[in-house]
């Protein structure tokens, strides 16, 4: 089964974003920060990051950087969720290795989308509200 | 065999004993080349209470470790004196100095909940929410009344989920009703939903 | 689901109380209780309920989480966390050890400099013994380098203990046969004593972490191994270990912690290593 990441200090946020990529197909294990999340990395193999920005200890940025620096670890797709919504905030992120950046409030659905182009499964077709 | 007594070695001398030092002393050392140097000083002006001190060599300072130093030592301290140099460094743009000014606020004793009052109601809201993000750690009684305060009046959205999401661990039943309510005032936001219904579930 | 106890008027927690308690324990140590711990983290929890005299989960909860002291939080983690010692505890750090750290430590060595390795808390001494015969045992190189072990404690009493080297059956449960057999020897009332020679080349000593004028006379470390200590201590109190430890290693120099000990709730000073055997942290080398 395809394993998921979830790293945000807030638990609510990381139950959150567990329920959407459990809807993809994902199993997913949790970190609160960037420390957490490269140990959890490590042991485990995993498909798919989510990594919130400002964590203690370890921040988003930093914990791209040494995802991208650790073997085996470089070419795993990462989602960097954000409070900032300006383009170099958005460039930052892909200049330290994220794949995709999403602003909070971050939408379900949109969510959902990428995790599922990700690990590979097909869109979930609903009727449009 | 391969296994070897330590001998007996001098211990090292870190800096000069506390009794020895000089004001003069103590910052010369605190600007010496040798990390481990100015390692040593960080703790001494730790001990005597010298906030002012390290609050500003944090904002020159580069290396990690005599940074983080720096950091507990004004976490030791605490106190209004140890927590109003930092309080700029939360508008900082490098993300690691901000987030660990954060946590040293948040291991901070309560004498600091007025400093972190007045941020709540800071004009910038990524501020507001590093304040609450503080209020998450901070051990004083009036926290859960904060963070009601925010939900009950601050207009941005994000401010707002980080405070339910302090009360999802310290709200009181009697809170239900705010909760309801910040998430009538934000319709269509579904983190926002999520959390205020945990939160619910969590109170009580 | 809430356990039923024997009194009727005994507190319950319910399932929610459970999340926030483990969500708020998660957050401060790093230990995530499965759902299958419910038991176990239930019994414990009405147990320092009973003891700090409070019915309500509620109340209690809020004591854990506003008191300034944290000490009910600390009494929290004793009671959560089993701390026994014996010899070949973790063993998969040892593994790394000899098979990983030591050898790469050896490489960058030079000529006649010694290994050093700091083991604190040594509590009666299995630790630095079990890192002493895993090095002797399977570390392929042992013979072409000196090896210095310290051992320290702030209690004496266990310091004393450990220089005596005398273990019983239950502290040596996890040792080949053999290893006993090359290593101790049979004292008159039936335990294992450590051989002479390598008793004699550990040195023990009592520090206290924290006192940093102390622990700064430690320096040039190759390894620290700090296992089961941390995460009795407080948050701020952990962070000056953790400076203590980093002051204490060579650049390069690695660190270990207990099992269910990250660095993650402690410091972000070192660097994280993955190894076959284990993740290690390391002091960043210098640039």
């Amino acid at each position: 089964m395809l394993r998921g990441l979830v790293i945000d200090d807030s638990s609510t946020a990381r139950m959150y974003y567990r329920d959407i990529l459990e809807r993809a197909n994902l199993a997913v294990d949790e970190a609160i920060n960037g420390i957490e999340g490269l140990e959890k990395a490590m042991n485990q193999s995993v498909d798919l990051i989510l990594v919130d920005v400002n964590m203690p200890k370890m921040d988003g940025y930093k914990f791209l950087g040494q995802l991208r620096r650790s073997p085996g670890l470089q070419g795993v797709p990462a989602i960097m969720i954000s409070t900032e919504a300006r383009e170099v905030d958005r460039r930052q992120a892909y200049a330290a290795g994220a794949n995709c950046y999403l602003v909070k409030p971050v939408d379900p659905a949109e969510l959902e989308v990428f995790a599922r182009l990700v690990t590979g499964s097909a869109p979930r077709l609903r009727a449009v509200a | 065999m391969p296994l070897i007594r330590s001998p007996n070695r001098v211990m090292e001398d870190r800096g000069k004993p506390i009794a020895a030092t000089g004001a003069d002393a103590l910052q010369e050392d605190m600007q010496s080349d040798d990390a481990a140097v100015r390692r040593a000083a960080v703790v001494r002006a730790g001990r005597c209470g010298a906030t002012v001190l390290l609050a500003s060599r944090l904002q020159v300072e580069n290396d990690r470790g005599v940074r983080e130093t720096i950091l507990t030592n004004l976490v030791r301290n605490g106190g209004l004196a140890a927590a109003r140099p930092l309080l700029n460094l939360l508008r900082s743009d490098d993300a690691d100095l901000r987030n660990a000014v954060i946590e040293t606020l948040q291991g901070m004793s309560d004498a600091i909940t007025p400093l972190i009052e007045d941020l709540l109601t800071d004009p910038d809201a990524d501020v507001r929410i590093f304040a609450v993000n503080i209020l998450q750690s901070l051990k004083s009684p009036t926290v859960p009344d904060l963070a009601v305060k925010v939900i009950s009046t601050d207009p941005h959205v994000n401010v707002c989920a980080a405070a339910v999401d302090v009360l999802a661990e310290v709200g009181r039943p009697e809170m239900a009703g705010a909760l309801r309510d910040v998430a009538a005032r934000f319709p269509d936001q579904p983190f926002l939903a999520f959390a205020v219904r945990t939160a619910l579930k969590r109170i009580g | 689901m809430s356990l039923p106890l024997p009194s009727a008027a005994a507190p319950l927690i319910s399932d929610d109380d459970f999340m926030k308690f483990r969500e708020f324990f998660y957050r401060k140590t790093g230990i995530m209780f499965a759902d299958n711990k419910r038991y176990f983290v239930d019994k414990r929890i009405l147990e320092r309920m009973a003891i700090s005299c409070v019915d309500s989960f509620d109340e209690y909860f809020g004591r854990v989480r506003f008191q300034s002291s944290g000490a009910e939080l600390q009494a929290l983690v004793n009671s959560m966390t089993v701390n026994e010692t014996y010899f070949f505890r973790e063993e998969y750090q040892l593994k790394c050890l000899a098979l990983s750290i030591i050898p790469e430590i050896a490489a960058s060595c030079c000529p006649g400099e010694a290994i050093k390795i700091w083991s604190i808390p040594c509590s009666t001494g299995e630790e630095p013994y079990s890192i002493a015969l895993f090095l002797l045992e399977y570390w392929k190189d042992v013979d072409d380098f000196d090896i210095e072990i310290i051992a320290s404690d702030i209690d004496t009493a266990v310091i004393q203990k450990a220089r005596l080297g005398v273990y019983d059956e239950r502290a040596l449960q996890h040792v080949p046969a053999e290893t006993i057999r090359k290593y101790m020897t049979r004292t008159s009332d039936g335990r294992h004593q450590i051989v002479g020679a390598i008793r004699d080349s550990i040195k023990f000593s009592q520090v206290n972490i924290l006192d940093a004028n102390v622990a700064g006379g430690y320096a040039g470390f190759h390894v620290v191994f700090c296992r089961n200590l941390l995460i009795y201590f407080d948050d701020v109190s952990r962070r000056e270990a953790a400076e203590a430890i980093f002051a204490s290693l060579a650049p390069g120099g690695f660190v270990c912690l207990g099992h269910s000990e990250s660095m993650s709730r402690i410091s972000s000073l070192f660097n994280i290593r993955k190894f076959p055997e284990a993740i290690i942290y390391q002091k960043p080398t210098i640039a």
